[in-house]
């Protein structure tokens, strides 16, 4: 095209090389991060593991004066209602404790017990749980009670106890088809519920059942009420150093303190965004480096450029080839970034693999997008800037 | 387009020092389609600023100009382009040709806009004017005088209604000068356009419907 023949004179490739180099380290930048982040996501909203959701399981510090019962480790109401009314606390809610006495054992197929022992049982509102069984019901009349235990006392069994007495190790569907007896007694009554483990949490190191089965329970079989020892809070931000501090002071316990995994999972959100935001400032100083580039060609062409404006070509028609130009080395920058962030992505997996599990799919497909939107964002300034120059010169 | 006419008009840069006797500035002049007008100046009376007004390129004027009664100072980027490439065309002094083009290039850069021309025109008119071997030389490397037959043959490579030329045979001899005047006759009859010709008083070898002393 005789345009394109005449006007790419005076076009200077090392500034070219210059804008191609600058853009694609920082739009790899940006989109691995994004990638990189997007990877990490199941990690960060996950309800178990390294980052869990962060629910926060307060108890008071066990001292010889507790043991001695000159103190209590019972929350008193005016205390569970300063905790509430602290400024970092989303919800909260006490532990309610059985007050009447469990034996559990377990009969299989009605056969005499062949293993039993005295259990004790806890109850939170079933919001703190993340447990979503079906069977997590109590029913008044159907004599059957869920249980749900912490997953580590299954670990405890199937690494510690089973082999070292010869039982079988158990999964958790297994020990979930397992049925017990459980006898409860108190208060002068005593009755048998059929019971299974419907579920495990992560969350909570206790025994649980639903609270509406432990309020009914406690008034028929209860001896006397108490107050809960253990409460369990939502904080807004777990990060907050002043839930650290209020907990402190009080001589609170933190129970497997989540609050750590949430700084470290927030502190790496952070570090992330710092390196995107390096990226963009890369990208557009790159763009910059552009703008500047493509003023000095338009002005080294200067009289070419009013020459053919003089024979009737419109601003469109001689921006075109500059255009052109910038669209395509843009395109080629993406699928460049595209396939630098892809063999980066595959580093970074492997080297991740034994601690963190990353799903190695393909790359996410909206992140792609992202690196869409910015080279068009880029390319969509580029051509308006050369029609601005070109249409500076027609003047 | 028809008619060209201007009212009243004197560049800005010369509205005090122009003479009031000239035929053109300060005058109500109609210019027709078809009629040949040759333009005399002495240097500095404003010759080429009047073809600048009329093809766009400065509007540093008083008074008003119109093609077929729209004024110019009316016009928008969008205009003056159209005019360009259909109505109005003008060999300009410095000739404004592409160095780095070829003859033939530089040609097909302009009759590829309308696409006016047929190739075997183009050659048939370097022919015409002796430099067909220059076809595919960069223009850079050929005569002044040469570059002049090809800045002509160019203003032939798109449709106009007025032809616009500002001394356009300087460089040439008269047997050139001669050739040249009986390819664009020709050319003007067969499109029935104007010839509007600036000159500091040389007629050369056309023939005019009416003389102006600028």
């Amino acid at each position: 095209m005789l345009l394109w023949k005449l006007l790419r004179k005076n076009i200077v490739a090392g500034q070219l090389a210059g804008y191609v180099a600058a853009t694609l380290l920082g739009l790899t930048i940006v989109l691995l991060s994004l990638q990189f982040y997007n990877d990490l996501q199941p990690v960060f909203s996950a309800k178990e593991g390294v980052f869990a959701r962060d629910y926060l399981v307060v108890s008071k510090k066990v001292s010889l004066l507790k043991t001695l019962k000159i103190s209590s480790t019972e929350f008193s109401k005016n205390e569970m209602t300063e905790v509430q009314s602290q400024p970092f606390v989303k919800r909260m809610a006490g532990f309610t404790a059985a007050t009447f006495r469990v034996y559990a054992s377990t009969a299989i197929s009605g056969k005499v017990a062949n293993f039993g022992t005295m259990l004790f049982f806890e109850s939170v509102p079933d919001t703190f749980l993340d447990i979503n069984s079906t069977d997590w019901k109590w029913n008044r009349n159907a004599n059957f009670i869920p249980i749900i235990i912490p997953r580590s006392y299954l670990t405890l069994y199937n690494f510690g106890f089973a082999p070292s007495q010869g039982l079988p190790q158990l999964s958790e569907k297994t020990i979930g088809l397992l049925n017990m007896n459980i006898e409860l007694s108190g208060n002068g009554k005593d009755a048998i519920f059929q019971s299974r483990i419907v579920g495990f949490t992560d969350r909570i190191n206790s025994i649980l059942v639903p609270q509406e089965f432990m309020d009914w329970a406690n008034a028929e079989f209860g001896t006397g009420s108490a107050q809960p020892s253990r409460v369990i809070i939502e904080p807004h931000n777990v990060t907050d150093p002043k839930l650290g501090e209020y907990f402190a002071a009080h001589q609170y316990e933190i129970a497997n303190d989540k609050a750590s995994a949430g700084q470290a999972s927030s502190f790496l959100r952070t570090l992330i965004l710092i390196v995107m935001g390096v990226g963009i400032i890369i990208t557009l100083l790159a763009l910059g480096l552009m703008l500047l580039s493509i003023n000095l060609l338009i002005q080294k062409n200067h009289t070419k450029i009013e020459n053919l404006s003089l024979m009737g070509f419109s601003t469109e028609k001689i921006a075109k080839p500059y255009q052109y130009l910038v669209v395509v080395l843009n395109v080629v920058i993406l699928l460049i970034a595209l396939v630098l962030v892809n063999y980066f992505r595959g580093q970074y997996t492997a080297s991740f693999n034994t601690s963190i599990h990353i799903d190695d799919g393909n790359l996410a497909w909206n992140y792609i997008l992202w690196g869409v939107y910015i080279v068009v964002a880029l390319s969509a300034i580029n051509i308006g800037w050369i029609y601005m120059k070109v249409k500076e010169i027609r003047k | 387009m028809q008619t060209i006419e201007i009212h009243d008009i004197v560049p800005d840069p010369i509205a005090d020092i122009a003479s009031k006797s000239s035929e053109v500035w300060f005058k109500d002049h109609s210019f027709t389609r078809g009629k040949h007008y040759l333009i005399t100046a002495e240097s500095g009376t404003g010759k080429s600023s009047f073809f600048d007004f009329l093809y766009g390129r400065r509007h540093d004027f008083q008074g008003s100009i119109t093609f077929d009664g729209a004024s110019l100072h009316s016009f928008k980027v969008r205009d003056w382009n159209k005019v360009r490439q259909h109505n109005v065309s003008l060999v300009f002094q410095g000739f404004r040709l592409f160095p780095e083009l070829t003859v033939w290039e530089n040609l097909q850069l302009k009759n590829h806009q309308t696409g006016y021309l047929s190739d075997q025109k183009m050659m048939q008119l370097l022919e015409t004017l002796g430099i067909p071997e220059k076809k595919d030389i960069p223009l850079r490397f050929i005569s002044y005088g040469q570059q002049q037959r090809v800045a002509i043959i160019r203003a032939m490579c798109q449709p106009f209604d007025f032809l616009l030329l500002d001394e356009p045979f300087s460089h040439l001899d008269e047997v050139n000068q001669r050739t040249i005047c009986n390819m664009v006759s020709a050319e003007l009859k067969e499109r029935g356009a104007s010839l509007m010709l600036c000159s500091l008083g040389d007629p050369y070898f056309f023939e005019y419907d009416e003389k102006l002393n600028m």
